[in-house]
């Protein structure tokens, strides 16, 4: 898949942060690679890459790699977090929400 | 109106309405979840139809006759979908389905305040080759969030008419309809008999190295089709093409789906930012109102207060009108049935019978069915229209995943303890067959109106109202025990979740009331023909006394296992088919079998002599009897929505278990009560 994927760089140039350290406090400090499911409540991020098997779900709902998320809310239990993406607000499950690597 | 099925094996003749209708352009009706869809349609074909799209039953597509400005249309709505590749129901990917109807145009139906989102979606149609016409609908609640459309620019890029709808009102509805009938009837026209798609879209939109990669992918296509039979058979997406249902570059659009994904979004996000325009606006009071159902403070306790509510609501509006339809059928009905049926039937025991059916069975359903059950789907599809079921689902994910259910399953459980045959079939709001099947365990061990009768009438005024709580209270656990062990031995689990949150929406009322009277109108069919065989043959049974010989075939085993008098399993046994009798039959066939002075059975019958059953039985076997008749079995009728709703197996293997855990735990109870 990767092989037929074609990445077109400049689609992604003005949504897309920076490569290298960030400027989010709540990221910033991390080595290891952040995932959705760590941002805090009220930060955003930018996608990097999503891993699969939920790739294509995800990107059907708009978490590409290069796009902005939000996150608004954690529903109690260790349950589903709230995330915005452009218009949209979604509920990802830990497990879905850890599978989504930001930077 | 129901005009075709599709099934896994296709044939063309049956996508067609023989006879009238069948030369007619086909416009399909493809939009993502929560986009209106359903409401567009209603005001496109002039009334409310649901879609069946519940998980684990056969998707219907139906075909209707809609009138436009440019001739009429066989309008085929399709289940709500986020992309070509998803599996709404059953095991065929989306695309699938929308080929089988071969569409002659696509109206594409998007959120007017979300382009981005929605636009891949209409990509993904064009890129079959298929006239499409979008709807940018909702236009109301996009401007109301300050959005700006500029439809004429969106559709020089589309190469599509582009309108702006509203569902609710009917703006641009026609406009739209009228567009789709005129592509339709075009590509009917020029390409004749082989209408085949256009080969390629006008500017090809991806980028250089992804439409080589999909004329590559096209060419590939090609090969076997032309060549070998064995190897076309085996591609659906080549005998799509040969059929001239798709064109080659849509077939290979289908198959490089998963790579396409990227270029689309880009191409969304890049086109919308050039059609619209947004103002900033205050939120929305049904973003903000969603927001606080989503947070666990105030929402968590807001989902306990709607479920309390919901199930007190049914509770009370059923209670009130059962109790006054029960008495207007026995003040009215009742004696006019009985003259009846005594001049019509001369066997008396025949005719006994037949009044067990017509007045006890019909009276049942209508007491049963109208108040409880339609006040339950009123309040269901009220609920499910508003949003407010999505986001309880979030909140309350967790605590139903023990479960392995999703958290909306909350409404049909509770639903359960009113009647079980609307819960099962309430079931159909889940979103996997798996969830549907352990929903529906939960469901069938739930105790009924009914059944909660039986215990509390069998075991308070013997054993104390604290054992009668306490009978429940066992019920409630073992149930909860039972829904974790099948989340644990059922293959399979929970999917992760990934879920869109619409802002509520006021419901529409004519479209609540339309899609509750679809689904009572199913819940009648199923339910009354066995409530009517079932009751006949009970009051067969009884009235001929055939049920004596199987009681003393029984007693041995009955009494060695559940300490219980053989008398008390023929009641537990005939409770299948009128489960609300099984404490009256227990103490009309007490009074006949030991003659405890009963002299007219159908006295003791018609009002439950309590005395009478603690004569007969101690309080610990009352308890056990309550417990067992509460636990074993579903009633007839819920069988039977069982099986329309999962089939046979799968409704066989849920009653057998509630039977085999019922005797369980009954036999456990007798020792640790000292009744056998």
């Amino acid at each position: 898949m990767s092989a037929t994927r074609p990445v077109v760089p400049d689609e992604h140039a003005v949504p897309t942060a920076p490569a290298g350290p960030t400027t989010r406090p709540t990221l910033a400090a991390r080595s290891i690679p952040a995932t959705l499911d760590r941002v805090a409540v009220g930060a955003e991020a930018v996608i990097a890459d999503v891993v699969p098997p939920h790739r294509g779900e995800l990107a059907v709902e708009g978490l590409l790699p290069g796009r902005t998320v939000r996150v608004t809310g954690r529903a109690p239990f260790r349950g589903p977090i709230l995330v915005t993406v452009g218009r949209a607000r979604l509920a990802l499950s830990r497990d879905v929400a850890a599978s989504v690597i930001v930077r | 109106m129901r005009l075709h099925e599709h099934g896994p094996a296709r044939d063309d003749a049956t996508c067609r309405e023989p006879g009238s209708g069948a030369d007619l352009p086909t416009v399909a009706l493809v939009g993502r979840p929560n986009v209106g869809k359903s409401t567009f349609l209603a005001r496109a074909s002039r009334r409310f139809v649901e879609t069946s799209n519940a998980p684990g039953t056969t998707v219907f597509l139906e075909r209707r006759r809609v009138e436009t400005s440019n001739g009429p249309v066989g309008l085929v709505d399709l289940p709500g979908t986020r992309s070509l590749d998803d599996v709404p129901a059953g095991d065929s990917p989306f695309w699938q389905l929308l080929l089988d109807a071969r569409p002659d145009a696509i109206v594409v139906v998007v959120d007017a305040g979300d382009l981005a989102r929605h636009l891949p979606l209409v990509l993904a149609c064009r890129d079959l080759g298929l006239p499409i016409v979008v709807a940018a609908n909702l236009i109301d609640e996009a401007e109301a969030q300050g959005v700006r459309l500029d439809t004429g620019r969106l559709g020089q890029l589309l190469v599509a008419p582009v309108v702006a709808t509203c569902g609710r009102t009917g703006r641009g509805v026609a406009e739209v309809l009228g567009h789709a009938a005129a592509l339709g009837r075009q590509r009917r026209a020029v390409a004749g008999d082989l209408r085949s798609p256009r080969a390629t879209v006008p500017a090809p939109p991806y980028p250089p190295l992804v439409e080589a990669d999909l004329a590559r992918a096209g060419a590939e296509l090609r090969g076997p089709v032309r060549s070998l039979g064995a190897a076309a058979v085996a591609d659906p997406l080549a005998s799509f093409v040969d059929r001239g249902l798709v064109s080659r570059r849509g077939a290979a659009s289908l198959r490089l789906a998963s790579s396409l994904a990227i270029p689309r979004a880009d191409l969304a996000e890049r086109w919308s930012e050039q059609v619209e325009r947004r103002v900033d606006r205050p939120e929305p009071l049904a973003e903000r109102l969603s927001r606080i159902v989503t947070a666990p403070w105030p929402g968590l306790p807001l989902f306990v207060l709607a479920t309390i509510a919901s199930f007190l609501a049914v509770i009370a509006v059923g209670g009130v009108l059962s109790g006054a339809m029960t008495s207007a059928w026995t003040s009215t009905v009742s004696p006019a049935l009985a003259a009846a049926v005594s001049t019509l039937v001369p066997v008396p025991v025949l005719a006994r019978a037949t009044l067990w059916a017509l007045d006890g069975g019909l009276l049942a359903m209508l007491t049963v069915g109208i108040p409880y059950v339609l006040t339950f789907y009123l309040l269901l599809a009220a609920l499910e229209d508003s949003g407010y079921l999505t986001s309880a689902a979030v909140l309350t994910d967790r605590v139903f995943g023990v479960l392995g259910l999703p958290g909306r399953a909350a409404i049909p459980l509770l639903t359960a303890s009113g009647c079980n045959v609307p819960a099962v079939q309430g079931t159909r709001i889940l979103r996997t067959r798996r969830e549907r099947v352990l929903a529906a365990w939960l469901v069938t061990l739930t105790p009924c109106s009914a059944r909660s009768a039986v215990v509390i009438a069998a075991v308070a005024p013997f054993a104390g109202v604290p054992a009668a709580l306490g009978a429940f209270a066992l019920v409630l656990a073992i149930t909860i025990v039972s829904g974790i062990g099948a989340n644990a031995v059922i293959p399979g689990r929970q999917p992760s979740l990934v879920l869109e949150l619409a802002p509520l929406r006021r419901p529409i009322a004519r479209h609540v009331a339309a899609k509750a009277w679809f689904r009572f109108r199913g819940f009648v069919v199923t339910a009354t023909p066995f409530m009517l065989a079932g009751s006949f043959v009970v009051g067969l049974a009884y009235e001929s006394g055939a049920w004596a010989p199987i009681a003393r075939f029984a007693d041995p085993v009955v009494r060695a296992t559940l300490g219980l008098p053989a008398i008390a399993a023929v009641a537990i046994v005939f409770a299948f088919l009128r489960k609300e009798l099984a404490l009256q039959l227990l103490v009309a066939l007490a009074a006949v079998h030991l003659g405890a002075g009963a002299g007219s059975s159908s006295a003791a019958l018609s009002g439950l002599s309590t005395p009478s059953v603690g004569s007969v039985l101690s309080a610990g076997q009352l308890f056990v009897f309550a417990v067992v008749t509460s636990i074993s079995i579903p009633c007839v009728a819920t069988l039977a929505t069982l099986r329309g709703e999962l089939g046979g197996r799968t409704a066989a293997t849920i009653s057998g278990a509630s039977v085999l855990l019922a005797l369980g735990t009954g036999t456990i109870l007798a020792r640790i009560l000292g009744v056998a």
